[in-house]
């Protein structure tokens, strides 16, 4: 028992499973499924997993009973067909093999969806169609319900001849079954529709249903939400009913309890809470679910850090706790935990936009910090160097540190140069953008690491031609990063009232209260620098060409970011570009019709171009050594995930 | 405590050695029992079970032939327990051993030597500082079907026959019993004050050797019900910790606001201040108004 996390790393008596400890990845879309089937892609993501020590694995986040459930666009496991059972089995043996207990979640989105991809009509409780689809459903009749409760049994039972431990229900994220719950979405006359006992009719008949199949020896647990943040949803005090329900019908072996719902904008980012949201943000949900219930219940929401998990588990608001996401970022986190070396956890930082907010995308997920995620099958395993080269890394920015690392990790010899005091590069600013502070985690794990393997690092050192060549290297891998890019629109270059959105968070924003932040790059920097201004009590209006200002900005985070920013009194407007300044006068230009308007109640211009590539050394250095490597923005400016991807890449070629 | 008839008694006192619950002790979080198997343990006689044997010997003074055997089921480290019976005056010591820990198993090995001799009385403690289970007196008057008394705080009288006790109850209350003998009775820590035992008594006491019976249980169930100790502990359910959950009532926007707060208030609308520029006088009218409005005058 590690003396750090006793709670943790104590086993729990699951129905007839014993699960070696409290650690869980709970069923989230990977989009790695071929033709419906999990393949090896899946298979080696979820190893990691088991390898690293997690004691349940619940997989294959809302696997299809029926095809009627629209799920192509996550590319989902479909869990109706039999030629499941052999990839499962495949899949089963794999994790038993480092004893994990293995899990899969099965559900039916109802009206969640689209059906422009299977052409099968959707189904819900009533013809109310979900705001963030937007599709209008057909009403689930009687036969339906048959239909879909049988095939919640065989698909169960599938998993079960495929040597599975247990199925998860999923009646959360606002599929079919609590569809049929939620007061908002089934106005039913019959049976099913009414009060609460009817409306949860069907999810008892689907629970029945799937115990009966499977038997007693086999885990039946459900995922619930603990409050859907709905306007006349399923509120917390109404699912601590269902739950109890739940409980007293007794056929049920845990509580999965998330908070949020997937049917409005807010409530599906408040799902996956990103680091707009403090750690166990959901802590109470599940909480008080546990104390209505009997079985054992499991808490989720940015649970990132042994110590933050242990202290849940000692306050009783959970029995198991799922770090989802922390496994992605470092499937060895239990390993790592247990032997007492949490520095060595490259912890998640609910940054998002390299796992959820791709998979909301219907992209495979990865993970920004951790490049092998979705890679497993090729990238696992680190190979050493065949022949020891020395190696001259550039730059302490994310994709230099990351290079450092695999370099020095494979074998090779490693100068890492740094002009500034201190690692991360750009991290440095877009941390001081408001709730961005856990941005730098990735920074400071890489610097850890580094030191630990014995990198030779040089601080405060500009690099030059000569100081490298007078190292003699075999290698030399170039990472300088970016400056704001600056492009030549008219009158910009020379307007003093104009800043880039880099430097407002460096606090070098001009005076003057009336703002205008123009957002091209679509991502967390004008947003970020707009919020810098509010909170300094200016007025703020962000102008964008594209459909909405932070575009680019996933499911997850958009909405927080929303939030504040609404609430702090921003104004916004689409589709405008900046077209010229001329004399103090910002003109804008309406990228759909062409007209154009003339600004003079500007004080302060705020631009957001992105970046542009530092690449002076690249280009000053080609030819003069044996290799070269020029990686992450001063290649080409964009995000982290690419930098890390990029300098792990060539860092294993090397 | 009057005694009534003179007549010698033939008492049985029960002893435990626990580990001192004034020193710091480790609760295994799996179990909530607390940790036996200390590297050092520090160990001590269990109060009750000094104040059955001081009951005993205070006995024994009143009627003059009396004897009183101390017993312990414990391994060759417990028999400390039995020394300091030896000390405080008992004529007999004797140590059991067997297979099985818990409450059963002690008041089982027990059982199998008082079936081969009848005491008169036998004393325990009513519960020990460690487990505090307070289940071997009364699984041991169960097995040797004997009359029993548990939490006694004061003996009243005591006659060859019977004896009169009072229980002690919740607040304070007591309970006057009288129970025929023999019989067994557990007395609680407090009941009896202890007298001093000198240190050279004690020395004297661990020259004495002490005899050891080894008793086999018999493995079916006969005469050996399963108690609920037996069986695998599992993890007490953690209480929940209440947190800072938002209303119900509140809007979906308010709630999540608050939870991305840490549960901060929702954020006042910022029309709710408002800036009134002017000259003095206008300013002041102004002023005057809001605090009208608003009931400050």
């Amino acid at each position: 028992m590690s003396e750090q996390f006793p709670l943790l790393f104590s086993p729990l008596q699951l129905r007839n499973k014993t699960i070696k400890n409290r650690i869980a990845s709970t069923a989230h879309v990977t989009i790695f499924a071929e033709n419906g089937m999990p393949a090896d892609r899946e298979r080696r993501y979820y190893e990691e997993k088991a390898k690293g020590g997690a004691g349940l694995l619940i997989c294959f986040g809302s696997s299809s009973v029926h095809p009627t459930s629209p799920a192509l666009d996550w590319k989902v496991v479909e869990m109706f067909d039999d030629r499941v059972i052999p990839h499962l089995q495949k899949f089963s043996d794999t994790m038993h093999g480092y004893g994990a207990a293995v899990l899969a979640q099965i559900t039916h989105r109802g009206r969640r969806g689209h059906s422009n991809l299977s052409w099968q009509r959707l189904l819900g409780p009533s013809r109310v169609k979900e705001p963030n689809h937007r599709e209008v459903p057909g009403v689930v009749q009687r036969e339906d319900i048959d239909m879909i409760v049988k095939a919640f049994g065989q698909a169960a039972l599938r998993l079960k001849q495929g040597g599975f431990d247990g199925v998860e229900i999923s009646a959360a994220h606002c599929h079919l079954i609590d569809q049929f719950w939620g007061p908002h979405v089934n106005f039913r006359d019959d049976e099913f529709g009414g009060d609460l006992d009817n409306r949860m009719k069907f999810g008892f008949m689907v629970i029945e249903r799937v115990r009966e199949t499977v038997g007693d020896d086999f885990i039946v647990g459900i995922r619930i939400t603990g409050d859907d943040f709905v306007e006349g949803g399923l509120n917390n005090d109404i699912m601590c009913e269902i739950a109890q329900k739940l409980s007293e019908h007794g056929m049920l072996d845990y509580f999965n309890v998330i908070g949020g719902s997937g049917e409005t904008l807010p409530a599906e980012a408040a799902c996956v809470p990103s680091m707009n949201f403090p750690l166990a943000c959901f802590k109470h949900l599940s909480g008080r679910i546990r104390e209505v219930v009997k079985e054992p219940v499991i808490a989720v929401g940015r649970i990132n850090d042994p110590v933050v998990a242990e202290k849940l588990l000692a306050d009783g608001q959970g029995d198991i706790v799922a770090m989802t996401r922390a496994l992605i970022a470092d499937p060895y986190l239990p390993l790592k935990a247990k032997e007492g070396r949490l520095d060595d956890i490259r912890q998640c930082m609910g940054y998002n936009e390299g796992c959820i907010d791709r998979q909301y995308r219907g992209i495979p997920v990865g993970c920004v910090q951790n490049p092998v995620i979705g890679k497993e099958v090729d990238w696992a395993d680190l190979p050493p160097a065949t022949t020891t080269k020395k190696v001259v890394v550039i730059g302490a920015g994310p994709a230099g540190l990351e290079a450092a690392r695999i370099l020095k990790t494979r074998g090779h010899q490693v100068v890492l140069f740094e002009k500034s005091d201190r690692f991360g590069g750009q991290l440095n600013i877009a941390k001081l953008a408001a709730k961005r502070g856990d941005y730098d985690g990735v920074a400071r794990w890489l610097e850890l690491q580094v030191k630990k393997l014995g990198v030779d690092i040089r601080l405060n050192t500009e690099a030059t031609v000569d100081g490298i060549l007078a190292e003699n290297p075999d290698t030399v891998v170039v990472a300088t990063g970016a400056v704001p890019l600056l492009p030549p629109v008219p009158g910009l270059q020379e307007c003093e009232f104009a800043v880039s959105a880099w430097d407002v968070l460096l606090g070098k924003a001009p005076a003057g209260n009336r703002v205008l932040v123009l957002d091209d790059q679509g991502g967390q920097e004008s947003v970020g620098a707009a919020e810098f201004l509010l909170d300094e009590g200016r007025e703020v209006e962000i102008i964008t060409p594209h459909y909405s200002v932070g575009e680019d900005l996933g499911p997850t985070n958009k909405p927080p970011v929303y939030a504040r920013l609404y609430a702090k009194g921003v104004r916004m407007q689409s589709t405008w570009e900046l077209a010229a300044i001329e004399s103090g006068i910002v003109r804008l230009r309406n990228l759909h019709a062409g007209v154009e308007i003339e600004r003079d109640d500007v004080d302060v211009l705020v631009y957001s171009y992105g970046g542009q590539s530092v690449d002076g050394l690249a280009r000053e250095l080609s030819g003069k050594v044996k290799e070269l490597h020029n990686i992450g923005d001063s290649y080409a400016p964009r995000s982290l995930h690419h930098s890390i991807i990029e300098a792990h890449k060539y860092a294993r070629e090397i | 405590m009057k005694v009534l008839h003179t007549t010698p008694f033939k008492i049985a006192v029960c002893l435990k050695e626990v580990l001192d619950a004034r020193l710091p002790l480790k609760v295994e979080a799996k179990t909530g029992a607390i940790q036996q198997d200390a590297p050092e343990p520090v160990v001590t006689l269990n109060p009750a079970d000094r104040s059955a044997l001081e009951f005993a010997m205070q006995l024994r003074e009143q009627s003059p032939g009396s004897r009183v055997e101390v017993f312990s089921v414990s391994d060759v480290a417990g028999q400390a327990a039995l020394w300091y019976g030896l000390a405080r005056g008992a004529d007999d010591a004797e140590r059991i051993e067997g297979s099985g820990k818990g409450a059963p198993y002690t008041a089982a090995l027990l059982a199998t030597r008082f079936h081969k001799e009848t005491f008169d009385l036998i004393c325990c403690g009513d519960e020990t500082l460690d487990n505090s289970s307070a289940l071997v007196g009364p699984l041991l008057a169960e097995i040797l079907d004997l009359p029993q008394v548990t939490g006694v705080v004061r003996i009243v009288e005591c006659s060859k026959s019977s004896i009169l006790v009072e229980r002690g109850l919740e607040r304070g209350s007591r309970e006057l019993v009288e129970m025929d003998l023999p019989g067994l009775i557990t007395l609680k820590a407090e009941s009896v004050p202890w007298r001093y035992v000198s240190y050279q008594k004690l020395e004297e006491a661990q020259l004495r050797n002490i005899p050891v019976r080894r008793e086999t249980l018999p493995t079916s169930s006969n005469g050996l019900p399963k108690w609920p100790e037996q069986a695998t502990p599992t993890a007490p359910r953690a209480r929940v910790k209440k947190s800072f959950t938002p209303d119900s009532k509140m809007s979906p926007a308010d709630r999540v606001r608050m939870i991305m707060a840490g549960g901060a208030a929702p954020q006042e609308s910022k029309s709710k201040s408002s800036v009134v520029e002017g000259d003095a006088e206008y300013v002041s009218e102004q002023l005057y108004r809001f605090l009208k409005h608003h009931e400050f005058v």
